[in-house]
């Protein structure tokens, strides 16, 4: 993918032969068959396995590269992915920063946003690979990740479990066709069976009867591709239903033949929906006692009785209810001094709707 | 939001709370409007018994000149209805309903009566309307035939016939907002405190224990009574002081004007009041510090109340009292609108068909209906509906 076209060793025409010498050991292929190269990422440097072993095993070394002198471990050692060195550490920044800066497209507002968005993270990858400002981009990916934890946590997982999805996916399709080419074989085996015997029948047929030996094979071609055809028909009709059954399916998971197989690019990503809260049926008002401090307990003798009385319990009758609605109507309207609230009003009222009620009813 | 915003909120306290004035006008209004009515029924009912034949202008005559008829006064009508209310507890109490049914039915009657004059709609013939209006509200329904076999003489037509008159009368409102369940939270709330487990308003720094102290402390309603010295003592005071106030509640405050005057808490308070001042104002002290504006407000308002209650008419009314009512019922019996006496007949006509009144309709109409019926049941069988109406043409455009 990045590999950088004839690159394919420090100096060309003796390729191949610095991939085979440790550098720090100088022993080549030539002599150990199974030489396995290894990086560290903090440095770069190519050494082989057995001079990893025997240089870090007991513990931070610095590394041998002469000119080099970084403090390396054995743990960080690994085996290089990527032929071009630099790019191997490209792709190493990059994850790093990727993983801190993993915000989706689906955060922003507008694609605009998204990608000025991508281009400061680039700028800070660029920093980090030509070794521009190295201290200053560190500190700003530190104070972003310490600032966005959650939010990165999140997408973290988001992408994890798509990735999931993904391979779910894959492997699904690999099943199908797995499934797909057996099926094929055994067709395959079927037919050559079935040829086979025609032969033998014709054979046998040219045996035994005594007509025309050319009709007899005429006759028996036509059969064989009569039942041919009608089992291609037959394997066809199979095919179209699994399409169909293919297509039907909403996810596309169990997409395997390559006509069913496309998918449509860009498809939003259903968003979770959140958590509805309780219904409140009174839109988030409530009631102040202005008079009362309502108790879970109120003694009076009868309610006392339906407490106790199962006639009562049992239907689900809440004594506590009713004691609230007691108390509620004790005192719902002490304040409201009617005369003068409603001394203006009334004189209005009266004058015309009551009134107008009491003629209407009085009789026309 | 508080106890109060939501009582403001209530159609009792929107529709049926009036200021001393506007009760007082709003009767004397209703029955000026019924005199009226009854002045020009009667006279028009006269003009048609003195014959069809009669000239135009001899009747124009007739009907410039008022007939001598002589009406109810607004405080006659007010003591006929209050009398019918008594009524209506009796036979709500007869039926063995509970009280709600019976004070929501007292209720009806009396705020029917402020729009309307017994004059032009009979309290007798109202009355098991509003009863049966009052079972369902108060959900206590029973059934009309039941209801109807309870009274002497009275078909379910008869009790059903005014049942849109009185939603009318109602301004569609039935909801009434009674002082009883409000007393028993007060009640609730004393005994707790009797026993040292009340607490006081919100905003009042007192704990129950000494709640409870100061109750016991609370001087006797009457000189002569002895103090009482344990909370034990409390308590049956607060329940003797309980069956008191209840029966104030059921009989002074339902025949008095306090439901529309008063909100439920000022009533059950000034009965209260009335019943045990002492007891009642360690009460309030709980609620409502004395220094507040509030209190000093509340308490003229709790005074008026309980001179409301106190002036109401008599429960058991004396031998003149029940005298001076059959005088005013007789009087009534002159003065009677003589187009609304007939109500079964009314609410027949009201209803569709009503025009005949012999029952029997039209032929021709019931078998027009028939027809119509049919096809339409025949257009509702059809899958694809009834034929779209036939569109006039278009003009086309030039």
């Amino acid at each position: 993918m990045s590999r950088v076209p004839g690159k394919k060793g420090p100096v060309p025409g003796r390729a191949g032969e610095d991939d085979d010498i440790c550098p720090v050991c100088k022993s080549s292929r030539y002599l150990n068959q199974n030489m396995k190269f290894l990086i560290n990422p903090e440095c770069y440097h190519k050494m082989c396995e057995s001079c990893v072993d025997r240089i870090f095993s007991s513990g931070p070394a610095p590394c041998p590269v002469a000119g080099c002198g970084r403090t390396l471990r054995k743990q960080r050692f690994r085996k290089q992915i990527l032929q071009d060195i630099r790019i191997e550490r490209e792709v190493d920044i990059r994850r790093r920063v990727n993983a801190v800066f993993n915000r989706r497209q689906e955060e922003f507002e507008t694609l605009r946003d998204y990608n000025n968005y991508l281009e400061e993270v680039e700028i800070l990858i660029f920093n980090l690979i030509n070794k521009t400002d190295v201290e200053e981009t560190e500190k700003k990916i530190a104070a972003y990740a310490a600032d966005h934890r959650s939010t990165i946590s999140r997408n973290k997982a988001l992408a994890h479990e798509e990735s999931i999805n993904i391979t779910a996916e894959a492997e699904a399709q690999r099943e199908q066709a797995r499934i797909r080419r057996a099926e094929d074989l055994q067709e395959e085996e079927d037919e050559r069976r079935e040829r086979e015997e025609g032969k033998r029948a014709l054979v046998e047929r040219l045996a035994n009867s005594k007509g025309n030996a050319d009709a007899i094979v005429q006759e028996i071609e036509r059969a064989q591709v009569k039942r041919s055809s009608a089992k291609g028909e037959k394997a066809n009709l199979e095919r179209r239903k699994e399409n169909a059954m293919a297509t039907q399916d909403p996810f596309g998971v169990t997409n395997g033949s390559a006509g069913a197989g496309f998918k449509i690019a860009g498809l939003k990503k259903v968003v979770e929906p959140e958590i509805e809260k309780d219904y409140d049926p009174y839109g988030g008002t409530a009631l102040e006692h202005e008079y009362y401090v309502f108790q879970d307990q109120y003694e009076h003798s009868w309610l006392d009785k339906a407490r106790t009385n199962p006639e009562i319990t049992t239907g689900g009758y809440d004594v506590g209810e009713y004691c609230a609605r007691a108390m509620f109507e004790a005192f719902a309207g002490l304040g409201c001094f009617i005369e003068d609230e409603l001394g203006a009003r009334n004189v209005a009222v009266d004058s015309g709707t009551a009134t107008a009620a009491a003629a209407m009813a009085a009789g026309r | 939001m508080t106890e109060d915003e939501i009582y403001r909120t209530s159609t009792q306290y929107r529709l049926w709370s009036f200021t001393p004035q506007t009760l007082a006008s709003l009767r004397s209004t209703t029955n000026q409007l019924a005199v009226e009515g009854v002045k020009s029924a009667i006279q028009s009912k006269r003009a048609e018994a003195r014959g069809e034949g009669g000239e135009n202008g001899e009747r124009a005559n007739a009907r410039s000149v008022s007939p001598e008829v002589d009406c109810l006064t607004v405080e006659e009508e007010q003591r006929l209805v209050g009398y019918y209310c008594l009524k209506t507890m009796e036979f709500a109490n007869f039926c063995d309903f509970p009280t709600n049914v019976m004070a929501t039915a007292v209720q009806y009657l009396k705020r029917f009566y402020l729009s309307n004059s017994p004059m032009t709609y009979h309290p007798k013939e109202m009355m098991p309307i509003a009863v049966f209006f009052a079972t369902k509200t108060e959900n206590n329904y029973i059934s009309l035939s039941k209801f109807a076999a309870k009274l002497n003489n009275t078909t379910t037509e008869q009790v059903i016939a005014p049942e849109f008159l009185l939603t009318q009368g109602l301004r569609f409102t039935f909801d009434v907002r009674h002082p009883q369940r409000g007393l028993e939270g007060g009640f609730m709330e004393l005994l707790a405190l009797a026993s040292g487990k009340g607490q006081p308003a919100p905003g009042i720094e007192k704990s129950s224990m000494e709640l409870q102290d100061e109750m016991v402390n609370v001087p006797p309603a009457e000189a002569n009574k002895p103090q009482a010295r344990t909370p034990g003592e409390v308590k049956s005071r607060i329940g003797s002081v309980h069956d008191k106030a209840k029966e104030i509640l059921k009989t002074a405050a339902l025949l008095s004007d306090a439901y529309f005057l008063y909100t439920p808490p000022q009533i059950w308070m000034s009965a209260l009041l009335l019943v045990d001042e002492p007891l009642a104002s360690f009460y309030l002290d709980t609620k409502i510090p004395k220094s507040s504006p509030m209190r000093s407000k509340l308490m003229i308002t709790l005074r008026a109340c309980m001179e409301t209650l106190q002036s109401s008419p008599s429960a058991r009314p004396g031998k003149d009292e029940r005298a001076a009512c059959t005088r005013i019922d007789k009087k009534l019996y002159k003065c009677r609108n003589p187009d609304k006496l007939d109500l079964v007949g009314m609410n027949q006509a009201q209803k569709r068909d009503g025009e005949s009144k012999d029952g029997a309709l039209d032929e021709k109409i019931v078998k027009k209906r028939k027809l119509e019926r049919e096809n339409s049941m025949k257009e509702g069988e059809d899958v694809f509906g009834p034929p779209l109406p036939k569109v006039a043409n278009k003009q086309e455009p030039p």
